[in-house]
C-alpha cells in the first residue's frame, strides 16, 4: 500500500514535470508579469510589443501588437502553451490557434482587481504554479490593504486628471472604464467621471474640472518635453496642478496594465499625492 | 433620308436653335455654314441625338431617332466630332478598330477594312503611332478613317456620314482629300453633311447649302442658286464678292477687309 | 489585297491578348505556388504535396498535423483570399479609369473606398452601439453588402457631383471625389470619438488592412461577387475602348454609354466593397497597376481589364508575402506596405501626367 502511493506520488510528480510548460508565449503585459511573478520568466521565449517588463521582454521575439499579431509566426515558435488576454488577437486568429492543436489560455482584462486575481489563479493553474499563484494574490493583498489603512488615515483625496499623451498634438483624457482608474485605490479621485475611454483633452473642460493633480505615463510626460512642457499646455497653468506644479508620472505599462505590481502602482501614487 | 423636323434646343432659357428643318438625302453633299456661334455645331448635335430637343422630331430612313438604339442608329450614320482627346495610348490601328464595333463581321473581314481606310486616307506611313503622339491634322485623319470604317459595309438601306469641321486641323492637300473621299464615299448610297468654315470648299463640295445664324437656318437649297453675294452677306454680316475661277468656271467668294470697303457709303450692321 | 498579311497579322493581335492572360494565369500560378511555401512555420513542397494528396483521399502520413492546419487552415485560405482582394481591386482600378477616362483614377480618389468603409464602419460600430453586440458569425454576412452600399452610394454621388450636362469633367470629379471622402470621413471621426476601446482598435486596425483574417466562410462569401464582376467587367473592355474616345464618340459608335457607365460604376464598388469589407483599405494595386499592364503591353481594354484582375493579384501576394515575413513572426499591415511601394509610383505618374497634360 504504502509502496503503491509512493509510486503514486512519483507518477504524479513526473506528470506534474512533463505538464511542465517550458516554451510560453505570453500576449498582454499583465499576463507577462504574472509568468514572471510565477517563476518562469525564462520559459517565455516570445511575446507582444506592449510587455515591456521585465526589461530582458524587450528582446524576446515580438509576436506583433494586437490584431496584428498572426497564427503562423505563433506556430513557428513551437510554444507549448500561450497565454493571451482577450481582445489582444483576432478571434481568427484564436480559431487557426486552436484548429492546429495549440494550447491556448485566454483571459480577461477589464481593468479591475477581480479580473487580475482570476486573471493570477488560471495562469497559475495552466502552468501547474497554483501554490506560487495564491502566494503572489497574497502578497498583493497584504500591500493593498497595508495602503487602504494608509488612505483611510489620509484626510483628502486629491482630484487627479489623468492624460494620455502621445506628443503634444495628441493628447487624451482617461475616463472612467480606463486603466488609469487605479488612481482610486490610492485615495484620489478622477477629475473627469462623466468621461468614460478616452477624450480628447479640452482646455477650458480642464480648467472647469480643475484637478489637484495631473497624472501621466512616464512616457507620455516625456513626449511632451517634461514637466515644463506640460505647463504650456492651455489651460493647466489655471489649474490647481498647474499652479503648484503637481504633475506626476509613473511608468506607463505599471500604471495601467493591473498586472502583479499593481499595488506598488497605487502606493506610488499615494505617495506623490499625499 | 435622315430628317430633322422643325427643331428646338435651348438651355436654361436661352435658346440655341430655333424650328430648324433639315432634310439630309442619300448621294448627296450638304454643307452648313454660318458665323461663329450660329450653333452649327449644335445642330449637327441636335441631329445626332446628342441634345435633348425642346420640341420637333428627327427621323432616320423613315424611323423616329428615339426609336432607335445608339447600336442601331451608329451602323445607319456615323459622326466624326471636332476634337477627340485620348488620355491613353492607343494605336491609330485601335483607334480606326472603334468603327467596328458595331457591326457583327468577322474579325478577318474587319482588320481587312480597317488595312482599306487606313489606305484610303493615306495613313499608311503611320501604322502603330500612338494617338496621342499625332498632330491634329493626323488625328483628324484618323478619326475620319474610324467613321469609314464604321459605314463601310454595304447595305440595303442609306447611310449618313456627319462631320463636324472635319477640315479645320488640315493643310490644303489634306482638306482635299479628306472631302474627297467623303464624296466617294457618297456612291455607296451615303449622305454626308458637315459643318464647314471655309465657304469656297463648302461650295465645291456641296450640293447642298444650309446657311445658319443666330441658332436658325436663314437660307437653304442647291449650292449653285443659295450660294450668293447676297445670301452671304446677309448671313455673316460681312462684304463679299463673287468672282469666277477662270480655270474651273465656279463661282468663288472672296471677302473684303473693312480698311478696303469698295462701298464705304453702305452701312455695315453687326448683329 | 494581301489579306495573307492582314490574317497573320490578326492572328498575331488575339494571341497577343490571349497569350499575355496565359502567361499572367501562369504567373500567378506560379507565385501562388512560391507563396504556399514560404512562412514562418517550415513547410516543404513534399510535405505541402502530402498534405494536399491526403487531404484527396491518398493517404501517407508524411507531416504533422500542425502543418495540415497551417497549410489548409491559415496559409492556402490567406493565399486564395489575397487573390480575390487583389483581383477585385486590380479589375475595378482598371475598369474605372477607362470609364472616368483618366489614368489617375482610383477607388481610393472616386469616393468607393471611404463609402465602403463608412458602410463598414456603420457595421463595426453604429449597428453594436444601437442594437447591441453582434456576434461574429453574423458581422461576417453583414459586413460585405454595407460597405458595398457604402461604395455605390458614395461612388454614384461623385459621378452626380462630377457631371455636368452629360459630361464628365474630371477636375470637378476628383474635387466631388475628394468631397464625398472627406464627408464619409468625417462621420467616420465622429463616430470614433464615440466610440469605445476594443471598437476602435477594430477599426483602426480595418483600415490598414488586413489579410491575415482570410477564412474559408469570407472566401466563400466574397467568391461569387468578385469572379463574376471580373468576368462581366472583361466583356466591356470593347465600349471601353469606346469611351476611351469620348463619351459621344463611344454613343456614335453604338455603345449604350450611360448603361455601361452604370454597370461599370456598380460592379466596381460591388468588388471593392466586398474586398474591403474584409480585407481593410488596401491601397494603390487599384490605380498602379492598370497603369503597368498598360505601359508594358497595351491600352486596349482587352488587354488592360484581365490582366489586370490577374496582376491585382500578384502584386498583392508579392506585398502580402514581404508583409508576412519581413518581420516575423509579427506581421506588417499590408495596407502599409502597398501603399509604402505604390506612394512613390503615383508621384512618378503624376509627373509624367503633368509633362503630358493629362489633366
Amino acid at each position: 500500500m504504502n509502496r503503491l502511493k509512493i509510486y503514486l506520488t512519483i507518477l504524479m510528480l513526473s506528470l506534474a514535470c512533463t505538464a511542465q510548460a517550458q516554451r510560453i508565449i505570453t500576449a498582454g503585459s499583465s499576463s507577462t508579469e504574472i509568468v514572471c511573478e510565477l517563476g518562469l520568466c525564462d520559459k517565455i521565449i516570445a511575446t507582444d510589443r506592449t510587455s515591456l517588463y521585465p526589461p530582458q521582454m524587450q528582446s524576446l521575439p515580438s509576436i506583433g501588437y494586437r490584431t496584428s499579431i498572426t497564427a503562423e509566426g505563433i506556430i513557428s515558435l513551437e510554444p507549448d502553451v500561450m497565454i493571451l488576454e482577450k481582445d489582444y488577437v483576432n478571434d481568427v486568429v484564436l480559431n487557426q490557434l486552436k484548429n492546429a492543436g495549440q494550447k491556448v489560455l485566454v483571459v480577461e482584462n477589464n481593468s479591475n482587481l477581480e479580473d487580475t486575481k482570476l486573471r493570477i489563479r488560471q495562469i497559475a493553474a495552466a502552468l501547474n504554479k497554483k501554490p506560487e499563484g495564491e502566494t503572489l494574490i497574497q502578497k498583493m493583498e497584504t500591500e493593498l490593504t497595508s495602503l487602504a489603512k494608509k488612505v483611510a488615515q489620509a484626510n483628502n483625496t486629491p482630484k487627479v486628471l489623468c492624460v494620455y499623451a502621445r506628443g503634444a498634438g495628441n493628447l487624451q483624457v482617461a475616463g472612467n472604464d480606463t486603466g488609469f482608474m487605479i488612481i482610486e485605490m490610492a485615495g484620489t479621485q478622477n477629475a473627469v467621471p462623466e468621461i468614460s475611454g478616452y477624450k480628447p483633452l479640452n482646455a477650458e473642460a480642464l480648467i472647469n474640472a480643475n484637478p489637484d493633480y495631473l497624472l501621466f505615463m512616464a512616457s507620455g510626460l516625456e513626449s511632451l518635453g517634461g514637466i515644463n512642457g506640460v505647463l504650456k499646455i492651455p489651460g493647466v497653468a489655471q489649474t490647481t496642478a498647474g499652479k503648484k506644479m503637481q504633475i506626476i508620472a509613473i511608468d506607463g505599462v505599471k500604471l495601467t496594465n493591473w498586472g502583479p505590481r499593481l499595488a506598488e502602482a497605487a502606493l506610488e501614487i499615494f505617495e506623490k499625492t499625499h | 433620308m435622315l430628317q430633322a423636323n422643325n427643331i428646338s434646343y435651348q438651355i436654361g432659357s436661352k435658346s440655341i436653335l430655333r424650328n430648324c428643318t433639315i432634310k439630309l438625302k442619300p448621294r448627296t453633299f450638304t454643307a452648313i455654314v454660318g458665323p461663329n456661334g450660329a450653333g452649327k455645331s449644335t445642330l449637327l448635335k441636335a441631329i445626332t441625338n446628342e441634345v435633348k430637343l425642346r420640341n420637333g422630331s428627327i427621323t432616320v430612313n423613315g424611323h423616329s431617332s428615339s426609336a432607335l438604339d445608339s447600336k442601331a442608329l451608329s451602323r445607319i450614320r456615323a459622326v466624326m466630332p471636332q476634337h477627340t482627346s485620348i488620355n491613353f495610348p492607343f494605336s491609330i490601328e485601335q483607334i480606326i478598330e472603334i468603327g467596328r464595333f458595331p457591326h457583327h463581321t468577322s474579325p478577318v473581314e474587319n482588320v481587312e477594312i480597317i488595312e482599306k481606310v487606313i489606305e484610303k486616307t493615306r495613313l499608311q506611313s503611320y501604322k502603330g503611332r500612338t494617338y496621342q503622339t499625332l498632330s491634329g491634322g493626323e488625328k483628324q485623319r484618323v478619326q475620319l478613317a474610324r467613321i469609314m470604317a464604321q459605314v463601310w459595309d454595304k447595305s440595303p438601306h442609306p447611310k449618313y456620314l456627319l462631320l463636324d469641321e472635319p477640315t479645320s486641323d488640315l493643310d490644303i492637300l489634306h482638306q482635299h482629300a479628306l472631302l474627297g473621299t467623303a464624296r466617294e464615299l457618297m456612291s455607296d448610297n451615303l449622305g454626308v453633311l458637315a459643318v464647314l468654315h471655309d465657304l469656297n470648299l463648302a461650295a465645291q463640295y456641296a450640293d447642298y447649302l444650309v446657311f445658319m445664324k443666330n441658332g436658325e437656318i436663314v437660307k437653304q437649297g442647291e449650292t449653285r442658286e443659295v450660294f450668293t453675294k447676297e445670301n452671304i452677306e446677309t448671313t455673316f454680316n460681312h462684304p463679299v464678292q463673287m468672282l469666277e475661277d477662270p480655270t474651273t468656271g465656279q463661282t468663288i467668294v472672296v471677302s473684303i477687309p473693312n480698311h478696303m470697303h469698295l462701298e464705304p457709303q453702305k452701312e455695315i450692321r453687326y448683329a | 489585297m494581301n489579306s495573307s498579311i492582314t490574317i497573320s497579322k490578326l492572328k498575331s493581335q488575339k494571341l497577343t491578348a490571349g497569350f499575355l492572360t496565359t502567361a499572367m494565369a501562369l504567373f500567378l500560378l506560379a507565385l501562388f505556388l512560391f507563396s504556399l511555401t514560404i512562412g514562418a512555420v517550415e513547410l516543404s513542397v513534399s510535405e505541402i504535396s502530402s498534405i494536399l494528396l491526403d487531404r484527396l483521399g491518398f493517404t501517407n502520413q508524411n507531416f504533422t498535423a500542425v502543418q495540415s492546419v497551417v497549410l489548409m487552415d491559415i496559409r492556402l485560405p490567406r493565399l486564395i483570399f489575397t487573390i480575390l482582394i487583389g483581383t477585385a481591386l486590380g479589375v475595378s482600378g482598371a475598369a474605372l479609369q477607362g470609364i472616368f477616362r483618366n489614368p489617375l483614377v482610383e477607388p481610393g480618389i472616386i469616393g468607393v473606398s471611404s463609402g465602403a468603409a463608412l458602410g463598414a464602419f456603420v457595421v463595426i460600430l453604429g449597428l453594436t452601439s444601437f442594437i447591441g453586440e453582434i456576434p461574429d458569425s453574423l458581422k461576417v454576412w453583414l459586413l460585405p453588402p454595407f460597405a458595398f452600399l457604402g461604395g455605390v452610394l458614395a461612388t454614384f454621388m461623385t459621378l452626380r457631383l462630377g457631371n455636368y450636362q452629360g459630361k464628365v469633367r474630371v477636375t470637378i470629379l476628383i474635387l466631388a471625389g475628394v468631397a464625398i471622402s472627406t464627408l464619409a470621413n468625417a462621420i467616420i471621426g465622429l463616430g470614433i470619438y464615440y466610440a469605445d476601446d476594443q471598437q476602435l482598435r477594430t477599426f483602426t486596425f480595418w483600415t490598414l488592412g488586413d489579410l491575415s483574417a482570410g477564412t474559408w466562410q469570407k472566401i466563400g462569401i466574397i467568391t461569387i461577387p468578385i469572379i463574376a464582376s471580373t468576368l462581366i467587367l472583361t466583356r466591356m473592355a470593347k465600349s471601353l475602348n469606346a469611351i476611351a474616345l469620348g463619351e459621344s464618340e463611344a454613343f456614335h459608335s453604338g455603345v449604350n454609354v450611360e448603361k455601361v457607365k452604370r454597370t461599370i460604376v456598380f460592379l466596381s464598388a460591388l468588388c471593392v466593397g466586398v474586398a474591403v469589407s474584409f480585407s481593410g483599405i488596401i491601397g494603390f494595386v487599384g490605380l498602379v497597376i492598370p497603369h503597368i499592364i498598360r505601359m508594358a503591353f497595351s491600352s486596349d481594354h482587352r488587354i488592360v481589364i484581365p490582366l489586370s484582375a490577374l496582376g491585382g493579384a500578384a502584386l498583392l501576394i508579392l506585398a502580402d508575402l514581404f508583409a508576412r515575413t519581413v518581420v516575423a513572426p509579427s506581421e506588417l499591415p499590408i495596407g502599409v506596405v502597398t501603399a509604402a511601394l505604390g506612394t512613390p509610383f503615383f508621384i512618378y505618374l503624376l509627373t509624367v501626367a503633368k509633362r503630358k497634360n493629362l489633366i
